[in-house]
């Protein structure tokens, strides 16, 4: 399980970010940031279909500006989560965050808004046939 | 499988068949199963006439595209419509001759010259009879009495049939309806043995109405219509109906109301064009009375009657009957209407239009481009009775608030939450998405987009007015 949501952020190799890289997978902080983010781009995706839901929000540009919404989010909680995380662990053996960790944490953020996206682009093609007004969007 | 034949003598026998066909549109209960309009006015060019013909056709092929089973909830055109002939008129034989050539008054021997004198003025004998009678029911009298002989009153007798019913509507205080009711109903009472049917038409359920003076017409001396004396002509052919007609129909009904407004003075032609008014639309109920009247032993007189005096009347001055019968019908078209004219198109990429296949091409198809003609011409009508005098305005015509608001006496239930907070169009497009959702799609898109506005708007007026 670790090495598959490491491979997901990783990019199977193509995404990998060395010293980063290797202190997210040793730490095991890949985990909550992809429960995070699953947890998020779920509940929007529902809250689009179900809640938010009315015939004025049928349409591709407000479930865009939705799944906009979810990829900031997620891109939010994988830099803030990551950050934190490591300035603890450093932290711990009295040492700073490397400045290069800055972009990779950007990277990083990146990484988990397209995941997102994709995410919640697939939960929309799942949830959306029961959704009493938009069961057409995005198509 | 019973017919209801529905003759429309002269502007107002036209003007009540065309408040029939809404509300028939509307979807107002008939129990026939099929309305067979007859329309019978030699004036050709009577605009009145000319412009109901059309609403017929518009509403026959409408009806057409639609298919009625046990399984349709849809009652949006629901009664056939059918005519006896493609004009939906009896062509009036010789009409296009001034009265005097109809009566070969050159070939009359003095004395009968000197009597034919008396009965009419020297303006009836030189009138044009493709003008109409132009007030005068001496003359429609005399011309209309042989229609009876037409090829389309022998083409009414053939198709006549056991379990049809007739009904006359014609005026009592113009010429070709005051002279053609008597006539007809003589007629169809007595009618030829030479005629298919003719012991079927002489026992047939009759109904009539007879529409008492509702509005007068400007002083004009050049015109052979004169307001003043449509009272002593009503009382008179009252006197007359008392003894040879109330016997002879099962159910008669009067109606009329004060002259309240006075109508351009037009004798007939092009510009005879009356505003629709709220006495057509009760003499159209008359005609749904009787159609849907099941013990007709007896003779009966009725008249109508309104539960408010007003001079603009909404569904909360008419009587218990009369509001049951019509407010949710008209209620429902009108949201109908007004959601096909202003928010379709812009929603024609809404769960409900993908889902039933209802596209663009559809608006531009003939079915659609018809039925927004008969929309025009209904709300033209609704429009026209608002501003007349005495007045029918249920609903504000042209609103900027909440549709639901556009009631006029009823108070919309309002929320928050759910379906029943939103406003306006998006309410009914909401609706509408809900009811796609478990809809039959096999049937014709046709039928499918009746469906689904009738069962919409019939949820809407639950939600909103407990209706």
């Amino acid at each position: 399980m670790k090495d598959l949501i490491a491979n997901f952020y990783e990019l199977w190799g193509g995404g990998y970010l060395g010293g980063f890289s290797d202190q997210m997978f040793n730490n095991d902080l890949y985990f909550p940031v992809a429960l995070y983010s699953i947890i998020v781009a779920l509940a929007i995706t529902i809250i689009y279909y179900y809640i938010l839901d009315r015939p004025n929000t049928a349409n591709m540009k407000v479930w865009m500006l939705a799944l906009l919404i979810g990829a900031i989010i997620n891109a939010v909680v994988a830099f803030v989560s990551a950050n934190n995380d490591l300035v603890e662990i450093f932290a711990s053996i009295g040492e700073e965050v490397p400045n290069s960790f800055s972009y990779d944490m950007l990277m990083f953020a990146f990484i988990n808004a397209i995941w997102t996206l994709i995410l919640m682009f697939v939960l929309s093609i799942i949830l959306k046939w029961k959704s009493p007004n938009s069961s057409y969007i995005p198509f | 499988m019973s017919k209801l034949y529905v003759f429309g003598i002269g502007g107002t026998g036209a003007r009540v068949l065309k408040s029939l066909s809404f509300l028939l549109a509307t979807g107002v209960k008939c129990n026939s199963t099929s309305v067979v309009p007859i329309l019978i006015d030699p004036d050709a060019a009577n605009s009145d006439v000319n412009q109901t013909v059309d609403i017929l056709k518009l509403y026959e092929s409408i009806r057409s595209k639609l298919t009625f089973n046990r399984e349709t909830s849809n009652q949006f055109f629901k009664t056939d419509i059918s005519p006896l002939n493609p004009d939906f008129r009896i062509n009036i034989q010789d009409s296009k001759k001034k009265f005097k050539e109809f009566i070969d008054y050159q070939s009359l021997d003095k004395k009968n010259k000197s009597l034919v004198s008396l009965l009419f003025s020297e303006k009836n004998l030189n009138a044009d009879l493709e003008e109409g009678f132009k007030g005068n029911p001496n003359m429609g009298s005399v011309v209309l009495n042989q229609f009876t002989t037409s090829k389309d009153f022998e083409v009414f007798a053939s198709s006549f049939a056991q379990g049809d019913r007739i009904f006359i509507i014609s005026s009592i205080f113009g010429g070709t309806g005051a002279a053609g009711f008597p006539l007809l109903l003589k007629n169809i009472r007595s009618a030829s043995p030479t005629l298919n049917n003719h012991s079927h038409l002489q026992t047939a359920p009759i109904g009539a109405v007879s529409v008492l003076p509702y509005f007068g017409v400007k002083k004009d001396d050049e015109s052979d219509i004169e307001k003043s004396t449509f009272i002593s002509k009503t009382k008179a052919a009252l006197r007359y109906y008392e003894h040879g007609v109330n016997d002879s129909v099962n159910s008669m009904y009067y109606l009329g109301d004060k002259l309240v407004k006075d109508y351009d003075n037009h004798e007939g032609g092009v510009e005879q064009k009356n505003d629709g008014h709220f006495v057509e639309l009760a003499a159209a109920l008359a005609v749904l009375d009787f159609a849907n009247e099941t013990d007709l032993s007896t003779n009966k007189i009725k008249e109508f009657g309104i539960e408010n005096e007003s001079q603009n009347l909404t569904f909360n001055d008419l009587g218990d009957k009369t509001k049951s019968d019509i407010l949710k019908p008209l209620s429902k078209y009108y949201f109908f209407r007004s959601y096909l004219e202003n928010a379709l198109v812009e929603n024609l990429n809404s769960d409900f239009a993908i889902r039933l296949d209802i596209k663009e091409q559809f608006l531009n198809e003939d079915f659609y481009q018809k039925l927004k003609k008969l929309n025009k011409h209904l709300w033209d009508w609704l429009n026209q009775m608002s501003t007349n005098q005495r007045g029918f305005a249920p609903f504000t015509l042209n609103p900027e608030n909440d549709l639901f608001d556009n009631i006029k006496g009823l108070k919309p239930h309002k929320s928050i939450f759910g379906i029943n907070g939103l406003k306006n169009y998006e309410r009914i497009t909401a609706g509408l998405n809900k009811t796609a959702k478990k809809m039959n799609t096999s049937e014709s898109t046709e039928d499918r987009f009746m469906e689904v506005f009738f069962d919409t708007t019939e949820k809407l007026m639950a939600a909103k007015y407990k209706l």
